[in-house]
Parts: C-alpha cells; sequence; structure tokens
C-alpha cells in the first residue's frame, strides 16, 4: 500500500468514527472506557503509590471478582437496585404530575416557587442520618432519599417544558379549533418530551448520589454499605470494586436514556 | 345561475363597522383598526396591504377568530365569526409546522384536530402534498426541508381541511426574492383549481397586484380602509405580468397612498 493510499483510507476511518454508525459510536464508547482503565492502570502502577487512594484496575478487577464469588456483590446490588427501582419511578412520576399542577396554575406555581427552589438547592443528603433513625436501616430510609433528591429536576423540567411551547404552534393549533385537551396533546406534551427526559437523566444522578450517602448512614446491605465497610478495613481494592459498578450503572442509565430520547423525540436527531 | 350564486353567498366575507382595540395594562389603550369596512366576493382574491402598524395582521386573525373585535362583526357565509372555525383555515408568516411531526403528519393535523380518522386524514394529506410536489418528502421532519419547502407543506396543511375562506399572513415573507414569485406563481395555480375565497396579508404590493381581484389599501394609526383597488387583468397570469405597464401603473397608485407613512413611520418627511 503506498503512502497517499494510507493516508487516504486513515483520513477515512477517522471520518467513520466520527460518523453516526451504530458501529462507530459502540467503538467510541468502548475506546473511551479503555481509554480510562489504561490510565488508571499506569497512574496507579507507576505514578501513585498511596495504595490506601488507589490501587491498579487489574487488582480492582480480581477484588470483584471475590466479592462476586462470596456472593456479597449480589446481595449488595440487589438491596440498592431494589432500593432505585422503587424509588425513582415514584419520583420521576411524582414530578411529572408536580410539575404539570404548577405549569396548569400561575398562583399555585408562584405560591410554591420559593419552596421548590429552597427544596432544590438543599443538599438533602444532609437529611440521611435523620430519615435512619426516623425510618430505620432497611429500604423505606432509602427510597425516601431518593424519591426527595430525585423529584425535583423532573418537577423543574415539566413545568419549564409544558411553559415553554413556542406560542405561534398554539396559536396554529387554536386557528384549526384545537380544544384545549388537543392543544395539551398535540403541541405542549411533544414539545416537553426532551425536558423531561433531560430532567429525568440529572434525577438519575442525583439519585446514585443520594442512595449511597444514605447507606453509609446505617444499611443492611447495599452499594454504599458496601463501600463504608470496604473504607473502614482499608479494602481500597473492594471499595473501587463498587465504585465500578456504579459507573457502570450511571452509564448504562445515561445510554437507556439516549435511546428512550431517541424513540420519544426523533425529531431532535441530526 | 341561482344555484352558483346560493353556493358562492355562503363563502363570501362581510366586515362592517370593525374595530379593535387593545388596552395593555397601566397604559395607554392602543386602536389597532377603527370602521374597517370590506366585502369579500365568493371564489375572490384580495390582498391586504398597508404600512407597518396599519394591522393588517390583526385584521387577518380577527377574521379568523383569533381575535375578538371592540365593535362591528365580522360574518362569513351569512354567520356571525365568534371565534376559530372550520370553515376558515389560516397560513401564518412562519411556517408553524410541528417539529416533531413528519410532513405527511403535519398536513394531516388539521384533518385530526377535526376528528377525522387517522388513516383517512393522512390519505387526504397525502394526496395534498402529491399537488403540490412534496410527495416525496412525506416521511421528513419539517427541519430537514427548505424554507420554501416548509411554506408549501404549512399552505398544503391549510388546504388538506378544505376551508371555504383561505387566510394567508404574510406567507412569503420570510422567503428570499425568486422563491417567493415562484411560489405566488404556484398559488394562484392551486387557487385557480377550486377558486376559494382568499384574503392574502402582505407588505409587498407587487406581490399584492399579481395576486389579487382587488387590493384593500389600509392606512395606519388607526388602521382603516384608505381605498380599494381594482386589479384588471385576466387570468391565467403569470410572471410575465409583472414586466407590463399597467401592472407598474397600479404599484404605482397604490404606493403613492401608503408612502407617506412608510416615510412617517421611519421618522422620514
Amino acid at each position: 500500500m503506498s503512502a497517499t493510499q494510507k493516508a487516504v483510507t486513515r483520513q477515512s476511518f477517522g471520518a467513520w468514527l466520527g460518523g453516526p454508525t451504530r458501529g462507530a459510536s459502540t467503538l467510541r464508547l468502548f475506546g473511551s472506557l479503555l481509554l480510562l482503565v489504561v490510565i488508571w492502570e499506569v497512574a496507579a502502577r507507576y505514578l501513585v503509590n498511596n495504595r490506601l487512594l488507589i490501587v491498579p484496575f487489574s487488582d480492582v478487577m480480581i477484588a470483584l471478582g471475590f466479592e462476586a464469588q462470596s456472593g456479597d456483590l449480589w446481595v449488595n446490588l440487589g438491596t440498592t437496585v431494589a432500593e432505585l427501582a422503587i424509588a425513582f419511578p415514584i419520583a420521576v412520576v411524582g414530578g411529572m404530575v408536580i410539575g404539570a399542577i404548577l405549569a396548569g396554575s400561575k398562583p399555585v406555581r408562584q405560591t410554591l416557587d420559593p419552596m421548590l427552589t429552597a427544596l432544590y438547592s438543599l443538599p438533602i443528603v444532609a437529611l440521611a442520618p435523620l430519615f435512619t433513625a426516623g425510618l430505620g436501616f432497611g429500604i423505606p430510609s432509602k427510597v425516601a432519599i431518593i424519591i426527595l433528591m430525585a423529584i425535583f429536576p423532573v418537577i423543574t423540567n415539566t413545568d419549564s417544558g409544558l411553559r415553554s411551547a413556542d406560542p405561534a404552534l398554539i396559536e396554529t393549533a387554536k386557528s384549526f379549533k384545537a380544544s384545549r385537551w388537543q392543544i395539551l396533546r398535540r403541541v405542549t406534551l411533544p414539545h416537553s418530551v426532551p425536558f423531561i427526559i433531560s430532567g429525568i437523566r440529572v434525577a438519575f444522578a442525583r439519585a446514585l448520589v443520594g442512595v449511597i450517602v444514605a447507606e453509609f448512614f446505617g444499611a443492611i446491605a447495599g452499594f454504599g454499605f458496601a463501600i463504608a465497610a470496604a473504607a473502614q478495613s482499608f479494602q481500597t481494592g473492594r471499595l473501587l470494586a463498587y465504585v465500578v459498578i456504579l459507573g457502570v450503572i450511571g452509564l448504562l442509565a445515561s445510554i437507556g436514556l439516549t435511546a428512550l430520547e431517541r424513540k420519544l423525540a426523533p425529531w431532535k436527531e441530526d | 345561475m341561482s344555484t352558483e350564486t346560493t353556493a358562492g353567498l355562503k363563502d363570501g366575507i362581510e366586515v362592517s363597522g370593525l374595530g379593535l382595540t387593545f388596552t395593555p395594562p397601566r397604559r395607554e389603550p392602543v386602536v389597532a383598526l377603527e370602521n374597517v369596512n370590506v366585502s369579500v366576493a365568493p371564489g375572490e382574491f384580495v390582498c391586504v396591504v398597508g404600512a407597518s402598524g396599519s394591522g393588517k395582521s390583526t385584521l387577518l386573525r380577527l377574521m379568523a377568530g383569533l381575535l375578538e373585535p371592540t365593535t362591528g362583526s365580522i360574518e362569513i357565509g351569512g354567520s356571525l365569526v365568534t371565534g376559530p372555525g372550520r370553515d376558515r383555515a389560516m397560513v401564518f408568516q412562519s411556517d408553524n409546522l410541528l417539529p416533531w411531526a413528519t410532513v405527511i403528519d403535519n398536513v394531516s393535523y388539521g384533518l385530526e384536530l377535526a376528528g377525522m380518522r387517522k388513516a383517512d386524514a393522512r390519505a387526504i394529506a397525502m394526496e395534498r402534498l402529491t399537488a403540490v410536489g412534496l410527495a416525496h418528502v412525506a416521511q421528513s421532519y419539517p427541519r430537514q426541508l427548505s424554507g420554501g419547502m416548509r411554506q408549501r407543506v404549512n399552505i398544503a396543511r391549510a388546504l388538506a381541511v378544505d376551508p371555504r375562506v383561505l387566510l394567508l399572513d404574510e406567507p412569503f415573507a420570510a422567503l428570499d426574492a425568486q422563491t417567493r414569485e415562484i411560489m405566488s406563481a404556484e398559488l394562484l395555480k392551486i387557487w385557480s383549481g377550486d377558486k376559494k375565497t382568499v384574503v392574502f396579508i402582505t407588505h409587498q404590493i407587487d406581490e399584492a397586484v399579481f395576486l389579487a381581484d382587488r387590493v384593500v389599501v389600509l392606512s395606519a394609526h388607526p388602521g382603516t380602509v384608505k381605498e380599494i383597488v381594482d386589479v384588471p387583468f385576466e387570468r391565467p397570469r403569470d410572471l410575465h405580468l409583472k414586466r407590463s405597464a399597467e401592472f407598474g401603473q397600479i404599484v404605482d397608485h397604490i404606493w403613492s397612498l401608503i408612502e407617506t407613512e412608510v416615510r412617517n413611520s421611519l421618522g422620514i418627511s
């Protein structure tokens, strides 16, 4: 192969990698993760000697293997996932309903706005010890924290999504004699879908923080519980193993939401 | 003859003593329109021109039933306009297509809002799209189309509901000069098919003269009818008409009617 041919091949590979195909985006994803792993491995082996702070990625994978073998991984995973599976849908649906009520009524919105802003900006994890004390070490205290953490971005985004539809589109619907319900269903709701999905995205990140911190403060099982236990016995590899799984959960949720957005809001795609 | 008159009467527009005064909170009331009297014959193509502030768009929104008059009335086919109705369809200046709906779904939108089954609405929409030469983009989203194509989809959407009266609010204003020339010729071609009653707002005098049977010239502050100019050219018309001397005379005459106001609005005397 001549030099020019090579250049052409390389250029077209670059164009393909930057392109919209499923193969290219998969390769980008795994390439990006591989890069992270390599940097981690090199940094832990050759740059940072503090084994309490960081251990090589390969050691973390070994620790993860032990956790899986002992069964602890599955118990903790099951607990945290169950807490999220109960609480997160409640937060999303509840947030959408409250957001819709706010969007529908100006007096209600204006009255509740200061309260919602205060609660949204409050570090709700600070209430975690309180919930553990009040609701116990089990699942209910975690569910409460997750709902409180996750609900506000959904409320805010649903409200602003429903209220920001183009007035010209509403006027057009009216010129066709559309009813209020038809305007909601055909204009306002479709417009708000991308807003709601980005609210859910933020909500999930907050839910993860909420569940982990809640488990720190007292739990029978769960990722936060396992991480706190590993930290107390200076098992950095075990601790990071759970962090890696949390990262994977976050990544999967993000990919899932992107797919959902593509399905529900295909007009946004390029 | 008598049947034609009866059928025709249904689609005429009678604007009498129409006035609209906006009263913004804590500010002086603004008289947008005052004592407007216009009679549009069934199947007639009427254009409305006027300087900015003459209330052309307001007049059209009143006809569409999107605004309520403070005085006077509008009757369409003998019945009083009290709100939006399925006898009218409006084409706005910005195409106002639903960005989340495909072209075909945008064209069937008005029919579906009127309660038609989706499949039936789509069939009619497809016919309309074919008529405006856009069948090939039926499954595209609006943002994938050029401005001219989007505006054709917008017109197809209004025609799909088969209105008795078509109301157009500067539909070609956002298009470039060449595109709007072609579009106005296309509009005439579509209109010549079933001769709906058309009210077309524009600030482009030559466009108005090219399209209309009569041009309503509005004066500004307050908006009221200054003169109604007859356009005697035979139909079908083509774009070469615009280069004729008679055409230029009518355009000049209308321009002389509104020139002072345009200058005033710019602060030039």
